[in-house]
């Protein structure tokens, strides 16, 4: 379980994180969920002990990180596939974090065999891939066998099979009891992965739910409405009280009306429908409207498309 | 999965001391360019007095009285056959300024702290391994210089043995220097944390330091300052005879200590303090 209360954070005037609190629950999947910028990456490095807070505090299984003697036997941490020195050879990474924490050198041979990078354990990590060093960050988290493990982004750059691969072994760890925090800034990804989500903006947080309540709790559904009297229709349903916006192919984005409002209004006006669809609000959808006002850079095109849809 | 492992919380401070350095040990002996730079500095430093002693050999090749040590080879000079000690201490402190700033270069100061969080017990850990290498790889360097040298010299019998009054003093204390300005380049790394930048302050301070004071301070002011600096300590590390405006071999040495510590406990606090 990991606890953390109060966290702040500031980096001269800026405040990267701000008064957070949440807990990680054992035995599910938990997404870490932000825009870039957010303060994700900032929160993992205060809860293993690597940034000092300015105020709160972080605890793993009941302690600060610094207070866990050997550490690796209790938390896994990949922070970035890149935490490792490019001429050393893989099998040398692993040999030393076994050594630093009194792990008996058979743990290297395992992390290796379940990773599957024992093949290339003898390479140095320059010449690996990201896969490759990706299951490489993954091994060194594994090593001690912990029962916490947060991972930074750890589908970043990664091929079909890898995320994959890594949403397998997530799952997998959470089933077998573990807490498992995993931090990324797609939102799909997170669908298909977590069971719950922490979403941040700005280092504040935003919502702590399970996948399925966000989905739900998400800006109510819309109709999509394809019409060859797109423009009469507009008129009638505008007028009817519905907000209806166009679609960029041309189609009509209706809300604040039933499917079956819409059709009747049809039939009485005598006007054509081809396509008559419920648009369940995509998780990606939640999570923007979510953060809309929490995201570090806003450009030009997505400000306008708010205008459009408003 | 395992839960509690119950053996991980009673280990006692020594026993995660001596994993920490384990650790830096297979840290240290892992990577290629550690050993590039060590063959580099024996190379170089054994290679120059060879050279010097050859010199100094092919120059007494025209004399025809017997020749005898004290009288060719001025105990007031560096001895020739350790004077490779002034190249072989930029390589050592190199590798001492990389040992740390490696850490941060390559990111894998994250994954360090995360494994080994008490972060004194762990640069303490990280220090006093590279120190043991420096040490041995010092004296093994300054030894083999010097039997060497020594041998080509008594080609002309002008060879000291390590009998010879002073002899085994100039030995042991260059290759402390040497130790030492590695352990300086680590301490500097450890403050500074980029690679160029360390490098750029060890030389400043071995190389450049000892120019700006000369041209700044005359006589006599200039030698009293100028007895500060590791330039001096090193020079008088290797010479027999007290040389003016040095301390004396031991003082020299000792004052390298405690600049060494002192650059240590600034940066250990600066470590503490920082983010990673």
């Amino acid at each position: 379980m990991i606890e953390v209360q109060s966290l702040t954070k500031n980096y001269g005037a800026v405040r990267a994180v701000d008064d957070l609190s949440f807990r990680v629950e054992p035995g599910r999947v938990t997404g870490f969920l932000g825009p870039n910028g957010s303060g994700k990456s900032t929160t993992m490095r205060m809860i293993l002990g690597l940034d000092r807070q300015d105020a709160g505090t972080a605890t793993i299984a009941g302690r600060p990180y610094g207070d866990h003697r050997y550490p690796l036997h209790e938390v896994g941490a990949l922070l970035e596939s890149k935490a490792v020195h490019p001429s050393r050879m893989a099998v040398n990474h692993l040999r030393w974090l076994a050594a630093s924490n009194g792990l008996p050198q058979r743990r290297v041979d395992e992390v290796l065999e379940l990773t599957g990078i024992e093949k290339v354990a003898r390479r140095r990590a320059k010449a690996y891939s990201l896969g490759m060093a990706q299951r490489l960050g993954v091994a060194a988290a594994l090593i001690g066998d912990p029962g916490v493990l947060l991972l930074d982004e750890p589908v970043n750059g990664l091929d079909p099979e890898g995320i994959l691969w890594i949403r397998t072994l997530m799952r997998a760890l959470a089933d077998e009891g573990r807490t498992v925090l995993v931090s990324s800034h797609l939102m799909s990804e997170m669908a298909v992965t977590a069971d719950h989500v922490l979403v941040i903006g700005k280092g504040r947080l935003i919502a702590d739910t399970s996948v399925k309540e966000l989905v739900a709790g998400a800006a109510g559904g819309s109709l999509r409405l394809v019409s060859p009297d797109a423009t009469e229709l507009r008129r009638l349903l505008t007028a009817d009280g519905a907000t209806v916006s166009l679609e960029p192919d041309g189609a009509l984005r209706v809300t604040g009306l039933t499917g079956p409002q819409v059709g009747e209004l049809a039939r009485q006006h005598q006007l054509a429908i081809y396509e008559l669809s419920i648009q369940q609000a995509s998780l990606e959808e939640a999570f923007m409207e979510l953060t809309k006002d929490s995201v570090e850079f806003n450009s030009p095109v997505t400000r306008n498309n708010e205008r459009i849809s408003a | 999965m395992t839960t509690a492992t119950p053996p991980v919380m009673t280990v006692s401070n020594a026993t995660i001391w001596r994993s920490f350095a384990h650790a830096e040990w297979i840290k240290l002996r892992t990577v290629r360019s550690t050993m590039y730079t060590l063959l580099a500095a024996a190379v170089i430093a054994i290679g120059i007095c060879a050279i010097a002693c050859q010199h100094l050999v092919s120059d007494l090749s025209g004399a025809t009285i017997p020749l005898k040590g004290e009288f060719l080879v001025n105990p007031t000079d560096p001895n020739r056959s350790l004077v490779g000690t002034i190249v072989a201490q930029l390589a050592i402190g190199a590798l001492g300024v990389l040992v740390v700033t490696s850490e941060y270069a390559t990111g894998m100061i994250r994954a360090s702290l995360c494994a080994m969080p008490q972060r004194l017990r762990w640069i303490s850990a990280k220090f006093a391994v590279f120190t043991a290498v420096a040490l041995v790889v010092g004296q093994v360097l300054t030894f083999t210089s010097f039997g060497i040298g020594q041998a080509i010299l008594h080609i002309r019998h002008v060879g000291l043995s390590l009998g010879d009054p002073g002899a085994l003093r100039i030995v042991v204390a260059s290759g402390l220097y040497i130790a030492l300005v590695g352990i300086m380049g680590a301490a500097l790394g450890l403050i500074v944390k980029h690679t160029a930048g360390a490098l750029v302050s060890l030389i400043a301070i071995l190389f450049v330091l000892p120019g700006i004071i000369s041209g700044a301070f005359s006589e006599p002011l200039q030698g009293h300052i100028m007895r500060f600096l590791p330039q001096n300590v090193g020079e008088q590390s290797i010479t027999i005879a007290r040389m003016s405006d040095h301390f004396s071999t031991w003082a020299g040495i000792a004052l390298m200590v405690g600049y060494v510590a002192v650059l240590i406990a600034i940066g250990s606090a600066l470590l503490r303090r920082r983010d990673a």
